[in-house]
């Protein structure tokens, strides 16, 4: 009967109004929320999406119009130091440096006469890398002293260049990388007036690193039997970027006149953007979230204030302050409990919207949609009841106090 | 329970209402189980020392004590428990709901204590000639008609003392004198004290009599 008297001056169109507030607001909360904790992991754990970025850096070769000037200046020039290399290991958007190693003996590659590839003849260079920058997933990646059998690496770049370049226009078939490595070829190592026979395979293509690798193992232990000259510096080496949308990065690039390729960096761009766009968003929502909840506390308060005759009368007739509140608190409380009921679909059709973009990207969640969402935002709505329910108590004992 | 007033001054009322009042700044005992009539023309302060003693009014100096404890120290809480069982009221503004019928107002005090029987309650109504109205909305009565129901109201509860302001201004004599009577015998039921404001002071013999 209370609440017959207290219910007055409630508008239907106002409830369903309020309704659909707390549901609106609290949907983009949820989302925010969800989106927030499902995109996080992209900047925080890189090897879950974006992974690190691997940029491979070189020094820019200069064109010369002297012979002279070319075998003075470009010597030393297109050569990494080791103070600049120390330099960029220093610099703090670099995780790891890791250097080119490069055969200082001549290397030929031949076919077997049996092979499909009979005849096939040519001159070749290897070069390596530390096993954990290739980013082929081959679990025999390595070569040990003694083994008569190599491994090879090749740019996926030179298998497109010959599938849809060169295949195409001489009518040849184009060829898979599954079946690309099936054919075995042979590898001569000539130096130190020696010659070593090894059986090769194409193991896998790399998008990351633009060269014929072969393991790092293989490459230091020709140098040392073979290597015809002394250990060459490093013409390319290749880093681990911690942030590689980092201004910094590409600034550090262009004072010390390096080159890098500036595709690689598109990635880093759109992560920019998607940080900028994230921020956007969330600020949008926060605020969104603060005017409705700002709504509410208006709503309430004047409701309260237009059944201010009612409260006192109850008061009056010996309705205590718990009493006289009760019903407000259980509609409060009915009220954020259906609009969260009602803002799980919304959260359930936008977090599938948002997650089938992400998949393109190759991306999983790791978040919990029950424990890392849902039960945060039930511990916030019943923060926030707890609030409104308090804010009501107290505009309800001012109500009647003043009188 | 006891009342006790000590140099009480309402701040709104003027100087000279005081001086002569039996009531301002006095020293008052109003004690268990007797009737008090306070009466003066309207202005004086009637309603005011009603609503003092009820909570509804702080604008004052000097002290009320209920039994001991000066009411200004008691709390929402403290004035809601004296109100569902030791202290009833017949505002002057009666105080009812509009939107609710003579039932509904009723039975929105008496369900606090479920002190009366739904029996005891139609012969009330009966008694003070509402019978029929149960189920009007007392938006739609009459001054006198709303009257009777709040008496009714304020009978739905124990209580120590119960407060009449000015509660047969707007009845005919045959229906005050039922009220009256029905007023006293619940009162005597409860060994409790009828505080009843009024602007004639011949309004019985047996009623200790104070002008404000």
């Amino acid at each position: 009967m209370i609440w017959k008297v207290l219910k007055n001056n409630i508008k239907p169109a106002q409830l369903i109004g309020t309704f659909f507030g707390i549901t609106l607001g609290l949907s983009i909360l949820m989302v925010a929320v969800s989106f927030y904790l499902d995109v996080k992991p992209i900047f925080e754990d890189k090897e879950s999406f974006w992974r690190d970025e691997y940029i491979i850096v070189n020094k820019k070769v200069k064109i010369t119009d002297s012979y002279h000037q070319i075998r003075e200046a470009d010597k030393e020039k297109p050569y990494f130091t080791e103070e600049e290399i120390e330099d960029l290991k220093r610099q703090a958007f670099v995780k790891d440096v890791a250097e080119f190693s490069n055969c200082s003996f001549a290397i030929s590659a031949s076919a077997d006469r049996d092979s499909p590839l009979s005849g096939f003849y040519t001159d070749l260079f290897f070069e390596a890398v530390p096993d954990n920058y290739v980013d082929v997933n081959y679990k025999n990646w390595n070569w040990t002293e003694n083994s008569a059998y190599i491994p090879v690496i090749l740019p996926k770049v030179y298998l497109n260049l010959y599938n849809f370049g060169f295949a195409q226009s001489q009518n040849l078939p184009q060829i898979s990388e599954s079946g690309a490595s099936l054919a075995k070829f042979n590898i001569h190592v000539y130096g130190q007036k020696k010659h070593q026979k090894f059986e090769a395979r194409i193991v896998g293509f790399s998008e990351r690193i633009n060269t014929i690798l072969a393991p790092k193992s293989f490459v230091d232990w020709g140098n040392k039997n073979f290597g015809e000259h002394e250990k060459s510096k490093p013409g390319r080496i290749i880093i681990i970027a911690k942030d590689p949308s980092s201004q910094e990065l590409v600034e550090y690039i262009d004072n010390h006149d390096y080159d890098i390729n500036k595709s690689e960096l598109s990635n880093s761009k759109a992560l920019a953007f998607l940080k900028i766009i994230i921020g956007i968003v969330v600020t949008i929502g926060i605020i969104i979230i603060c005017l409705t909840f700002a709504l509410i506390i208006l709503s309430i308060q004047l409701l309260l204030q237009r059944n201010n005759e009612n409260i006192v009368k109850l008061n009056m007739l010996g309705y205590s302050l718990k009493e006289i509140s009760l019903p407000y608190k259980i509609m409060v409380s009915i009220l954020f409990a259906a609009s969260f009921i009602s803002s799980l679909i919304p959260l359930y059709f936008l977090r599938n919207y948002y997650f089938s973009n992400l998949v393109l990207f190759g991306y999983e969640s790791t978040t919990q949609l029950f424990s890392n969402i849902i039960l945060p935002s039930l511990i916030f709505i019943f923060i926030v009841v707890l609030l409104l329910i308090s804010m009501l108590k107290s505009t309800i004992k001012k109500i009647i106090s003043k009188n | 329970m006891e009342i006790r007033f000590s140099k009480i001054i309402p701040i709104p009322i003027p100087e000279s209402n005081i001086a002569n009042s039996e009531i301002w700044n006095r020293d008052l005992l109003f004690e268990q189980n007797n009737k008090y009539l306070i009466y003066a023309d309207s202005g004086k302060g009637k309603t005011t020392f009603v609503n003092i003693i009820f909570g509804l009014r702080k604008d004052y100096t000097g002290n009320v004590y209920i039994d001991g404890e000066d009411i200004s120290n008691f709390s929402i809480n403290q004035f809601s428990q004296l109100r569902k069982t030791r202290l009833s009221i017949v505002p002057q503004g009666l105080q009812l709901f509009p939107e609710l019928s003579v039932l509904e107002n009723i039975n929105i005090k008496n369900r606090i204590q479920n002190y009366k029987t739904s029996k005891q309650i139609s012969e009330m109504i009966e008694k003070l000639g509402l019978s029929g109205f149960e189920n009007r909305k007392t938006a739609k009565m009459s001054f006198g008609q709303k009257q009777r129901v709040a008496i009714i109201r304020a009978l739905c509860q124990s209580f120590d003392y119960i407060l009449l302001d000015e509660p047969f201004s707007h009845l005919d004599a045959k229906n005050t004198e039922i009220a009256w009577d029905l007023i006293k015998s619940e009162a005597e039921q409860q060994n409790a004290s009828i505080i009843v404001t009024s602007l004639k002071q011949d309004f019985e013999t047996n009623i200790i009599k104070l002008r404000v």
